[in-house]
């Protein structure tokens, strides 16, 4: 049976090439693949360079004493004129009524419409993002990959046909889309209707004129606070002429403007937490299930005394501490906020994945490759971090609700996140005595928002967890995510 | 260390390795095993006694052979394997291999012995990480090791994967993909890829189907031809040792009973416990004509193993005092089971409720024990004495016997055993037996009548069970 002769041993050249040789022998896929990248990439390019140099500059900004953040801006507002597909001067929503026609909307039409096309294009546009990375995926396993099956594959068929999950990974989509390109989504923008209202004018069409008026006098004329005079709902003009699709704050600002601005801090906090505390909950796992004994016995009085401290008071108390401190002013409080999310965090998610990493490390392959002297932090990268990702990206979703729910109620509680920097907890609170009245869309829409980003991402996650481990129950008690918050 | 050459195609085996022959004395050691112990403690603030998996084993494996490793589950063969590898670190002891104590080894030359020695699991299915492909496995020890070029381990992958009777596009699948067998040889393909000259294999076709047994079994044989391998092969199933097994060492709880040619073992056993353990093979136990030697009970826990030799409590020649020589068989038969009953009460009272029970005088079990005797003996020791020639016991057994029951009804069930080891213990209870060489090839055997004072266990064996027959 076995041919022990060695001599008829014809390496298979062709598979051991490497992957540009495999390219190279077949370059259409490839070639049309990149060519969609490029035009992709081209349509944003210039919101692309604004957004990573205006990112550069904040950072340079922040650090005391480092380079010149004045011309990094500079830098960037010159990216930001580039001309790109999305942005609201290509589709502009904002004009006024002269009378007869619109007068500088997109292509005339009606600001409604005007917005509606521009929210369907770049909705479009992130769905061929992500359109394209599947393609690139599904091209690559076809073409070019050696290995006719991985247990990978199963996993995607198995997420494919899992309609919970692909129910959560839509609304995650959908909430990551509108956090990216939350300045081009906001029928006007942060700047122009929340911060700075006095700084701009804007012409609106009175009836038998049109006049001009400095935007927050405009506010104060579309506030919604409750009864049927003064209430601007969902999907309404105000009496400017401007288009609210979520209607007005109490204060009249755009509610969607608000929302939209508010996802993205949503997100970079619970990315931002989640990532450091599934980072150092990761190590950790694997140090004590590696090393057992004394290490395990350390990170367990550890994280005990961590989870034994008052999380909300220690947010407040470093809050205050903190506030006016470089660290503190950064992204507005937000980040601070990460970090204590973090550092509070990391031992729930280290508990959950302790026990599957020490599940990993009582394997035998554990043990052969410590037979043949394979280093411990091989053996933990490849051996066993391998099989905790799956549970890793569970725990990481729902707890990423766990985290926007936290932040949200903080915000609720005038906690958190410095005004007038927009939070969804912060709408909510201010609609809370309209709930019952005309204006209940200032409560409600956020309130329900928040209400379906959690449920997407404990969806995802469930679809994960189902996807990876098809063995697994649903019924998990100990994957909750860190609900609640404040 | 004599690196072989070629490590693959090439067929100049190095000498010795033709097989089980008697020049097998003259071969150099290449693992020496010396007063190997190794205790598994408990971790926590009550420490009970440690688990002695390996109690005190000394043998040689010499270069070229392959040395069988046969006893049952449990008796610690695989903790031997994986101490003598440095898998586990020893409690005591030493392996010595080329003037190197591998467990006090480091750096340099621990990367060597990794290198040198390898291992083959027993369960194919749990020894191969799932998510890499058959080439990045077998691979990996090379890239540990960081032997030759990138292309080079490629290369060398591929020769392997041939070498195991793998065809090359396995080298990108999945061991998913893979049947037992054919991982199993991913396994020895991934054992063999840094060239080694020693591996322990343990029990690597215990999980796999018969038919495919054999192959894998043909092929480890056709590797150490070839490569100059040396083995050691543990497992518990005796056809297959004795197939490929040019020496085998028995091991009964943490200890090694007999040591010696494979052939000669199989067909003279000269160990009671090697005895009973080849006549457990199902329609081999020719070669006598004596009945199948049948092991009672299960072996002890090797967290309180006996006294003296491991294996008096099931002994199927243990010495007996000359005052009880004229005791019928079955009588021994009772008193052996009492024993074991007694050993094992003592073991499970540590529960604090028992413990409290016995301090106040309240034994919970003094019933268990009488009906326990009724059983074996025949007669009730609750109830008015017994008479004369009732039940299998003399006068004295009975006395005995009535002592160590006295104890055990108050609960002492420990002093109740000692009682009972006093009256009809003997040298197997109290020493530990040494290994006697008993024959010209030097196999070993630890048991006490191998000395000229007793019978031979074979002889002890075939008397007892005539008189069983009568």
């Amino acid at each position: 049976m076995s041919s022990l002769t060695g001599s008829e041993s014809v390496l298979a050249e062709a598979d051991a090439d490497p992957l540009t040789d495999r390219l190279l022998a077949h370059p259409r896929p490839a070639v049309i693949w990149g060519g969609v990248a490029a035009l992709l990439l081209l349509v944003e390019a210039g919101a692309l360079a604004e957004v990573s140099l205006r990112l550069l500059a904040d950072l340079v900004g922040a650090l005391p004493g480092v380079g010149d953040a004045a011309s990094v801006a500079a830098l960037a507002d010159a990216a930001g004129g580039v001309p790109t597909l999305l942005s609201r001067e290509t589709i502009p929503n904002q004009g006024y009524w002269n009378g007869s026609a619109y007068v500088g909307t997109f292509l005339g039409l009606q600001p409604a419409w005007a917005w509606l096309i521009r929210v369907a294009l770049v909705y479009a546009y992130a769905f061929a993002c992500l359109l394209w990375v599947y393609v690139g995926f599904e091209w690559y396993r076809t073409h070019y990959r050696v290995a006719d099956w991985t247990p990978r594959d199963d996993t995607v068929d198995r997420l494919r046909g899992h309609r919970w999950g692909l129910f959560g990974l839509a609304v995650v989509f959908m909430f990551v889309t509108m956090a990216v390109f939350a300045p081009a989504l906001g029928p006007t923008t942060v700047d122009q209707n929340l911060a700075n209202p006095y700084s701009h004018q804007i012409s609106y069409w009175t009836g038998s004129e049109v006049a001009t008026s400095p935007v927050g006098d405009a506010n104060l004329g579309s506030r919604s606070q409750g009864n049927a005079q003064t209430n601007v709902g969902p999907w309404s003009y105000d009496d400017f002429g401007r288009f609210h699709p979520f209607g007005t704050l109490p204060s009249g600002k755009d509610l969607f403007t608000f929302i939209a601005a508010g996802s993205r801090i949503s997100l970079v906090i619970g990315l931002l937490s989640v990532g450091l505390s599934a980072g150092v909950a990761t190590v950790f796992a694997l140090l004590s299930a590696y090393y057992k004994g004394r290490v395990d016995d350390g990170l367990i009085l550890l994280s005990d005394s961590v989870m034994g401290m008052p999380q909300l008071l220690l947010l407040i108390m470093l809050s205050v501490v903190l506030a006016g401190t470089w660290i503190g002013n950064l992204y507005s409080g937000a980040f601070v906020l990460a970090l204590i999310f973090a550092g509070t965090g990391w031992p729930y998610m280290w508990r959950s994945l302790r026990g599957p990493a020490l599940q990993v490390s009582e394997q035998e392959w554990v043990d052969a490759a410590r037979s043949f002297g394979q280093t411990p932090g091989t053996i933990m990268r490849k051996h066993m971090l391998p099989y905790i990702t799956g549970y890793l990206l569970i725990y990481g979703s729902m707890t990423l609700g766990g985290a926007i729910i936290a932040i949200a109620g903080l915000s609720f509680l005038g906690l958190g996140v410095d005004p007038p920097t927009p939070e969804w907890g912060r709408a909510v609170n201010a609609g809370q005595e309209y709930v019952t009245t005309a204006s209940w869309h200032i409560s409600l829409i956020p309130g329900a928002l928040i209400t379906l980003v959690v449920t997407g991402f404990n969806a995802m996650g469930d679809g994960i967890r189902d996807a990876i481990d098809p063995e697994s129950d649903s019924a998990e008690g100990e994957a909750g995510g860190r609900g609640g918050g404040a | 260390m004599s690196r072989s050459d070629a490590p693959a195609g090439d067929g100049a085996a190095p000498d010795g390795t033709d097989g089980t022959d008697a020049d097998g004395a003259q071969r150099d050691p290449l693992v020496e095993v010396r007063n190997l112990k190794k205790y598994y403690e408990d971790d926590g603030f009550l420490t009970g006694d440690p688990v002695k998996a390996v109690d005190g084993v000394s043998f040689d494996i010499r270069k070229g052979e392959t040395l069988g490793l046969v006893g049952e589950s449990g008796c610690g063969k695989t903790t031997l394997g994986r101490t003598i590898l440095g898998l586990e670190s020893a409690t005591d002891g030493e392996v010595v291999s080329d003037g190197r104590e591998v467990a006090r080894l480091s750096g340099k030359q621990l990367r060597e012995w990794q290198r040198d020695a390898q291992m083959v699991f027993q369960d194919p299915e749990a020894s191969l990480n799932d998510r890499m492909t058959v080439g990045e496995i077998i691979r990996e020890p090379l890239d540990a090791h960081e032997q030759g070029t990138k292309a080079e381990r490629k290369e060398r992958v591929f020769e392997l994967i041939d070498l195991v009777g793998l065809n090359e596009e396995h080298y990108y699948r999945y061991p998913h993909q893979f049947s037992g067998g054919q991982r199993q040889r991913i396994g020895i393909a991934r054992a063999l890829a840094l060239e080694p000259e020693f591996m322990v294999l343990d029990e690597p076709v215990s999980a796999l189907d018969v038919s495919v047994q054999a192959r894998v079994i043909n092929l480890l044989e056709d590797l150490q031809d070839e490569l100059g391998l040396t083995y050691l092969f543990i497992a518990h199933d005796l056809s297959v040792v004795r197939h490929i097994a040019d020496r085998v060492a028995v091991m009964y709880l943490g200890d090694i009973v007999e040591l010696g040619d494979t052939e000669a073992v199989y067909n003279d056993p000269a160990h009671p416990y090697t005895v009973s353990l080849l006549s457990a093979i199902p329609g081999s136990h020719t070669g006598t004509d004596r009945d199948r030697v049948t092991l009672r009970g299960t072996p002890p826990s090797p967290r309180d193993p006996p006294q003296g030799c491991r294996f008096a409590t099931r002994c199927p020649a243990r010495v007996r005092p000359a005052a009880f020589a004229d005791l019928p068989e079955t009588a021994w038969d009772g008193i052996d089971a009492l024993d074991t009953v007694l050993r094992e009460r003592a073991s499970l009272e540590d529960g604090l409720t028992d413990r409290l029970r016995r301090s106040l005088g309240l034994a919970a079990d003094a019933n268990d024990i009488d009906e326990v005797v009724a059983d074996l003996f025949g007669w009730h020791p609750g109830e008015q004495s017994p008479q004369e020639g009732e039940g299998p016991l003399t006068s004295e057994a009975r006395a005995a016997v009535e002592d160590a029951v006295r104890f055990a009804r108050r609960g002492e069930d420990e002093e109740a055993a000692a009682v009972l080891r006093e009256a009809f213990g003997s040298v197997c209870n109290r020493e530990r037996p040494e290994a006697h060489v008993v024959d010209g090839d030097g196999r070993t055997s630890a048991c006490v009548r191998h000395t000229d004072e007793y019978d031979s266990p074979a002889a002890a064996i075939d008397e007892r069970y005539a008189r069983r027959d009568d």
